[in-house]
């Protein structure tokens, strides 16, 4: 096909000229022409357009859940604000969603992220449950040691049981492992009343350090001089 | 391959850029493809695939991200040939092209190769085509010889082919002796256009004979990239900027230059720097007057001793100890920054010249035409590339605007001067429903 306005010869299927998209009209010895380019299908359109990804439909679940808890709450006149505590952890699950499942970051990072979630739900359980929860201090001297302790674990077993196919988590359990010296920390500055849970999971994470690094330190060593090089 | 670098590598002086500046819309992509004179048997192209990967080891990776810098781990998964998608150049991420920084698609007789810039640039890939194309045709029961010019399957991989030749060419020197001012641009004129609302981007190819091409450039006494640029430019500033009476603005046309045809290296991975080619337009531009400045500009820009300079210019940026220890999170928002306030308005657009694309003439039979893309965005909204294989040249251009005007006066230079063309286009400008009624 010829373009007669532009004086070129189309080399594909089409009723256009590419260039001034006036109608141009085919040849003899033309029908063997195969369409250069694959053609905007409807498929491909809808998926630019669709607003109906899974957080999206969450977040307007979670919005409408937190509605009717605010509604209900306030509407009783509870002198407990706890629909703050429904928005919080409707919240927590929709960043775990993006920042956890959803993402490419290593192990550890999602780990961190999930233990300052917690935390933070912890703390304004604290701040609304204030006066049904008779424990002064339980979040930084009980709590977080825990919420570390579990995180290193799980960690830990999932590093264990997979850790001929992705040795590269076996580093993101020792660097999660570090996070066990922030309640020890935390009560060298006084911050933390009670040592007991603090000593705890200091002793726990330095253990699960060594046991990394002796039976993996060519794994861990690797991983360092890869991921650490600058 | 040596044991260290077969589980991660450094990604390249030139890389290391890339991925900071990679976005949720933009990326820096390449692609080359190729129109076979048969349709594409996808399942031995898969085969085929499998088979070529295992020779390139600096392509066999996926990017990973590290506290200072992204690095590259080996990939132990396969690639997969996909259908190609409708949008040209589509964002490589982990959940499209498996992890790796490629992408390999094929629609009717066309194969295309999408290349994530991080991992190698034009001579790498075309390598890595040219293998894949190789092993392709073998694998199909075609007769065809590697001719020494295909890196194939069963050779021995040189460790300087994944090398960093910006490292092995970089000589130190003390930061007063640096050039830092010869990579620097000076505002220029911005494309203007309706962009795209969507990821899609408008792609029309001109196929041109070559020896008409040559022929023409010898009158005109000037090489075939000094012709494209300058007729690219006078495109640009009759179709653009003439017709809005704007006042005099400077028009930059970036062009990579390959550094391997100056410095010795074999290396697959990233080693090309760039010259910047600017001009003022006004109505005295003649064609004469651009190949001449595109001529002094790209000798100038292609001198040794120049590049040299470059070289160590950008390494001394990667060891400056203050950037070295910067952890990546806050490379990146200070690149985007940088980015954001200096490095956009500093070009008009990108033309790469990749020039003659060495294939064996055993592939002859099999391949219609060649040609390569660069991929557009709203910062340089169109690119222009030009590529030659066998007595073809491909002339592509893409753009994120929805107008063709710029195509069109290119094009109406070319016919006018004599030159035989074939266009083809994948519409992304037009309706589909009004592509349905025509």
């Amino acid at each position: 096909m010829r373009c007669k306005f532009c004086n070129v010869k189309v080399d594909c299927k089409t009723h256009i000229c590419p260039l001034c998209h006036e109608l141009i009209t085919p040849e003899e010895g033309d029908e063997n022409l195969t369409p250069a380019f694959p053609p905007k299908t409807e498929k491909c359109e809808r998926k630019r357009h669709t607003h109906f990804t899974l957080p999206n439909i969450y977040l307007a679940v979670s919005f409408v859940i937190f509605i009717i808890c605010l509604a209900v709450n306030l509407g009783l006149h509870q002198p407990t604000k706890w629909f703050l505590m429904v928005g919080a952890v409707l919240l927590y699950g929709f960043l775990t969603m993006r920042n956890t499942v959803m993402s490419n970051n290593s192990a550890w990072i999602k780990a961190f992220w999930q233990i300052v979630m917690i935390s933070l739900i912890l703390w304004l359980a604290q701040v609304v449950f204030d006066e049904v929860i008779t424990v002064k201090f339980w979040l930084l001297d009980i709590a977080l040691p825990i919420i570390i302790m579990l995180s290193v674990l799980t960690l830990g077993i999932i590093s264990c049981a997979v850790v001929r196919k992705n040795k590269a988590l076996l580093y993101d359990t020792l660097f999660l492992s570090l996070m066990g010296f922030v309640p020890i920390i935390l009560y060298a500055f006084g911050l933390v009343h009670g040592v007991l849970f603090s000593a705890i999971c200091a002793g726990f994470c330095a253990i699960v350090i060594v046991c990394v690094i002796i039976f993996a330190r060519k794994e861990i060593l690797e991983e360092m001089e890869r991921r650490l090089h600058w | 391959m040596s044991e260290k670098t077969a589980k991660w590598l450094r990604l390249d002086n030139s890389a290391k850029i890339f991925p900071m500046m990679a976005d949720k819309q933009n990326q820096n992509l390449f692609n080359i493809f190729t129109r076979l004179t048969e349709d594409v048997d996808k399942e031995v192209l898969q085969r085929a695939l499998e088979i070529t990967i295992k020779r390139f080891p600096s392509m066999n990776v996926m990017l990973k991200r590290g506290v200072f810098w992204f690095y590259f781990e080996q990939h132990g998964g396969k690639p997969v040939v996909y259908d190609a998608d409708p949008i040209v150049m589509k964002k490589i991420g982990s959940s499209n092209c498996g992890g790796f920084c490629f992408r390999i698609s094929c629609y009717k007789n066309v194969i295309y190769a999408d290349f994530f810039h991080a991992v190698t640039d034009g001579t790498g890939a075309a390598e890595f085509f040219k293998s894949l194309l190789f092993t392709y045709f073998t694998l199909k029961g075609y007769p065809v010889d590697g001719e020494q010019k295909v890196l194939t399957v069963g050779s021995p991989v040189n460790p300087r082919e994944y090398e960093d030749s910006f490292l092995t060419n970089y000589k130190k020197k003390k930061i007063k002796d640096l050039t830092i001012s010869s990579l620097k641009g000076k505002k220029s004129y911005r494309i203007s256009g309706i962009r795209f609302d969507n990821a899609g981007k408008g792609v029309i190819n001109m196929y041109t004979p070559a020896k008409q091409f040559v022929k023409v450039c010898r009158e005109h006494n000037c090489t075939v990239t000094e012709m494209i640029g300058a007729l690219f430019m006078l495109s640009v500033y009759e179709t653009k900027i003439k017709p809005l009476n704007l006042p005099p603005q400077d028009i930059q046309l970036f062009v990579p230059i390959n550094l391997r045809k100056i410095f010795p290296s074999i290396t697959l991975r990233n080693f090309s720097l760039f010259s910047r080619i600017g001009v003022t337009a006004t109505d005295d531009m003649t064609l004469e007057s651009l190949t001449q400045l595109i001529h002094e500009c790209l000798k100038r820009d292609t001198q040794k001793e120049m590049l040299s300079d470059k070289i160590s210019t950008t390494v001394y940026a990667e060891k400056f100890l203050p950037m070295r220890i910067l952890p990546l999170f806050f490379k990146r928002i200070i690149f985007k920054i940088s980015n954001l306030f200096f490095g956009k308005n500093k070009k008009t657009a990108t033309f790469s010249s990749v020039g003659v694309v060495s294939l064996p003439d055993s592939f002859r039979p099999y391949i219609k035409d060649l040609g390569f893309g660069i991929t557009a965005n709203n910062a340089c909204p169109v690119t222009i590339t030009a590529a030659t294989a066998y007595d073809t040249m491909c002339i592509n251009f893409t753009r994120k605007i929805t107008d063709t005007e710029i195509e069109k006066r290119f094009a109406r230079y070319l016919t006018d001067f004599g030159i035989d063309l074939k266009v083809t286009s994948n519409f992304w400008e037009v309706d589909e429903d009004a592509m349905q009624i025509l």
